[in-house]
């Protein structure tokens, strides 16, 4: 069953297509992702299904709800976590937590919450005394006090160090062994590839990919990368007819060749470079990534 | 409620931790109304402007009703002692004249004799020259007409825009306390401007409350720290400088009306503003021209024509004057029901506006 459905949205600001016909359905118990860059749309769009922003046009529904009309429903049964941390300077984690529970009509016990954000130590720090990413904790906790259906989660790992990022991975990934849904944004890659079920890529309004993050790779890219350093020019043609190489690019010094065997290609690039006098370093064999995916589809990367 | 009652609450936690607002929304006004206080009340024990010493040598019914007849002047305050006393006490300065009546003084009179009062003052001091020996001078005068009955044919009647009975202490105080509920009003609006700038708003927003009770939670508190504030303010005009509160209900709710009417006029007036600092000038160009001319510190029938008609409009003139009449009587500047329309009227438009205009974000 589709908890979020979005038909044909568009919003625009005077010229700017913030959201220009968007269309997804997020299921029961998925973890969903939208990637992009700052700026494609995704804020603007959850907020949209959130109901605390108006759309132009377009179908929302979430739970079967509408999101504006019936916005007090559902606004207690869903979660919501905004891009900024927006907390009562003077209020501790204890105290935000208990008061916004008092907003619900169901509450979770907030001491279950801090435990599971993680924010025992600090549990009496005032808001404005805490970290940027404890704040960010205590703001994805708020989202849940209410133990809600659909959790949405506005760029919950901004501002955070890589080790509170992979801990608020795991509060998500408890959030769907609990059987809730998770609609997240973000333009962290990594953390598309691998917490997210499935993935939308969000460029200019629109929705340019969706899908698993593996299928999305294998989709564009059937090859492996072999990346590597050279202290010479090397001819990207020649280095293109190496065997089972598809493609070859030069990035600043760096040299990438997707390959569909990466033995035979391998094996040929070191003759090729003893034969011309070349010296290799760094030579690293990866699979591609959401990044790449990125970068083929809007030729440009990420965080350009 | 239950959702009213929980951001209530988050308020007044964040309010008593926050010092700089403790100090400027409760312990400032109290600072300020007892050093005005002291000022306007020249530091008499009792409140009073002017100090006479007065010593009865004569003690007959004639010379007890001198003594009454002196300090029913306005602004005397009246003590006795011996001669000896009130003199040391004129040389000190805690007097301003000592009035004393002889023996034989009663005696005297029935003879038809004259009898001298004499007034000791120290001619350095201009208040007791100019002032106060003038005035007793008047009460022997009236004093002795009426004593003789002759009658006085030409009479002077002062129309005193203070009220006869008033102190400067009885005009000023509750001028105080309406400014007070005023710039706690207004400066209320300061913090929603930042709560919005920071998305707190936006946040509550995104929860099942409606706009309705998070507007509802901000003025209830902002009433709270008013009333707070407002019987500090009372109790010390009260107490300390004997100020009266002759209808204490209608006062209550006066204060109320007022107080919600400048939230009102806060609000609406954040609504136009982005930033806490945008909202701060605004704050102070709303309320710095009714501070000084809305008559709390002196009546505005002094002030030129046009100027007047401008500060006809201002909601504190009513607001200030409404509280003045409650507390202590005197001579009104509008009918009573005037003030509450007046106030009523913009407490009805800031909160159409406040609440037309709202923005969670």
């Amino acid at each position: 069953m589709a908890v979020v459905e979005v038909q044909e949205l568009y919003k625009h600001y005077g010229e700017i297509r913030a959201v220009d016909g968007l269309s997804f359905e997020v299921e029961e118990g998925e973890i969903f992702g939208m990637l992009g860059p700052n700026g494609a749309g995704k804020s603007t769009t959850v907020e949209i299904v959130e109901g605390i922003r108006v759309m132009d046009r377009g179908v929302v529904r979430v739970l079967g709800l509408d999101p504006r009309a019936d916005s007090s429903r559902l606004r207690n049964i869903i979660g919501i976590q905004l891009q900024s941390t927006s907390l009562y300077p003077r209020l501790n984690a204890r105290e935000h937590l208990k008061m916004f529970g008092r907003l619900y009509e169901r509450s979770r016990d907030p001491e279950e919450i801090i435990d599971l954000v993680g924010l025992r130590e600090r549990v009496s720090g005032l808001a404005k005394d805490l970290s940027g990413g404890q704040q960010q904790r205590l703001s994805v906790g708020l989202a849940l006090i209410n133990d809600p259906e659909v959790v949405f989660l506005d760029e919950p790992t901004t501002g955070m160090d890589p080790q509170a990022r992979r801990h608020l991975w795991d509060v998500v990934n408890r959030m769907r062994d609990r059987g809730k849904t998770v609609l997240l944004t973000t333009h962290y890659m990594e953390e598309a590839e691998h917490l997210c079920d499935r993935v939308a890529i969000v460029d200019y309004g629109k929705i340019i990919a969706l899908d698993r993050p593996r299928r999305l790779i294998a989709e564009h890219f059937a090859e492996s990368m072999i990346t590597f350093e050279s202290d010479g020019e090397p001819d990207l043609d020649e280095l293109q007819r190496l065997p089972a190489v598809t493609s070859a690019a030069s990035n600043d010094g760096t040299v990438e060749l997707f390959s569909a065997d990466i033995s035979s290609t391998i094996g040929a690039l070191l003759d090729y470079a003893a034969e011309h006098d070349i010296r290799i370093a760094d030579l690293h064999v990866r699979r591609a990534t959401l990044e790449d995916v990125f970068l083929k589809l809007t030729g440009r990367g990420i965080r350009d | 409620m239950r959702p009213v009652s929980a951001l209530i609450g988050g308020l007044a936690r964040e309010f008593m931790r926050d010092r700089t607002a403790l100090f400027f929304t409760l312990l400032f006004p109290v600072v300020f109304m007892l050093l005005l206080g002291m000022f306007f009340a020249g530091g008499g024990a009792d409140g009073s402007e002017y100090e006479v010493g007065l010593i009865d040598r004569d003690g007959t019914e004639a010379s007890a009703w001198l003594g009454v007849a002196i300090e029913s002047v306005p602004g005397f305050g009246v003590s006795s002692g011996s001669l000896t006393e009130e003199i040391q006490s004129l040389q000190e300065g805690d007097r301003h004249v000592v009035v004393e009546i002889p023996n034989g003084f009663a005696a005297s009179l029935e003879q038809g004799a004259e009898a001298s009062v004499r007034v000791h003052l120290d001619p350095s001091r201009n208040s007791s020259r100019q002032v106060v020996a003038p005035i007793v001078e008047k009460v022997l005068d009236g004093y002795d007409r009426a004593r003789t009955g002759t009658p006085r044919l030409v009479l002077m009647e002062t129309v005193s825009v203070l009220g006869s009975r008033l102190r400067a202490i009885d005009f000023v105080g509750p001028g105080l306390v309406a400014m007070s509920v005023m710039q706690l009003g207004l400066f209320g609006s300061i913090n929603l401007v930042a709560k919005r700038e920071k998305q707190v708003l936006k946040r509550l927003g995104a929860t099942p409350a409606s706009r309705w009770m998070v507007l509802t939670a901000e003025v209830l508190f902002r009433l709270m720290v008013t009333a707070v504030q407002a019987t500090i303010l009372i109790v010390i005009l009260l107490l300390v400088f004997g100020v009266a509160v002759n209808r204490l209900g209608w006062l209550v709710g006066m204060l109320a009306l007022g107080a919600l009417a400048f939230i009102g006029i806060g609000y609406a007036a954040s609504s136009f503003a982005r930033t806490e600092e945008a909202m701060l000038p605004i704050v102070q160009l709303i309320s710095l021209p009714m501070l000084f001319l809305s008559g709390i510190f002196f009546p505005i029938d002094s002030l030129p024509g046009i100027v007047e008609t401008v500060v006809r409009t201002f909601p504190l003139t009513y607001f200030g004057d409404g509280v003045r009449q409650l507390m202590v009587g005197g001579s009104p500047l509008n009918e009573m029901w005037v003030n509450v329309v007046v106030l009523v009227g913009w407490l009805a438009a800031s909160f159409a506006v406040a609440v037309r205009f709202f923005k969670w974000e």
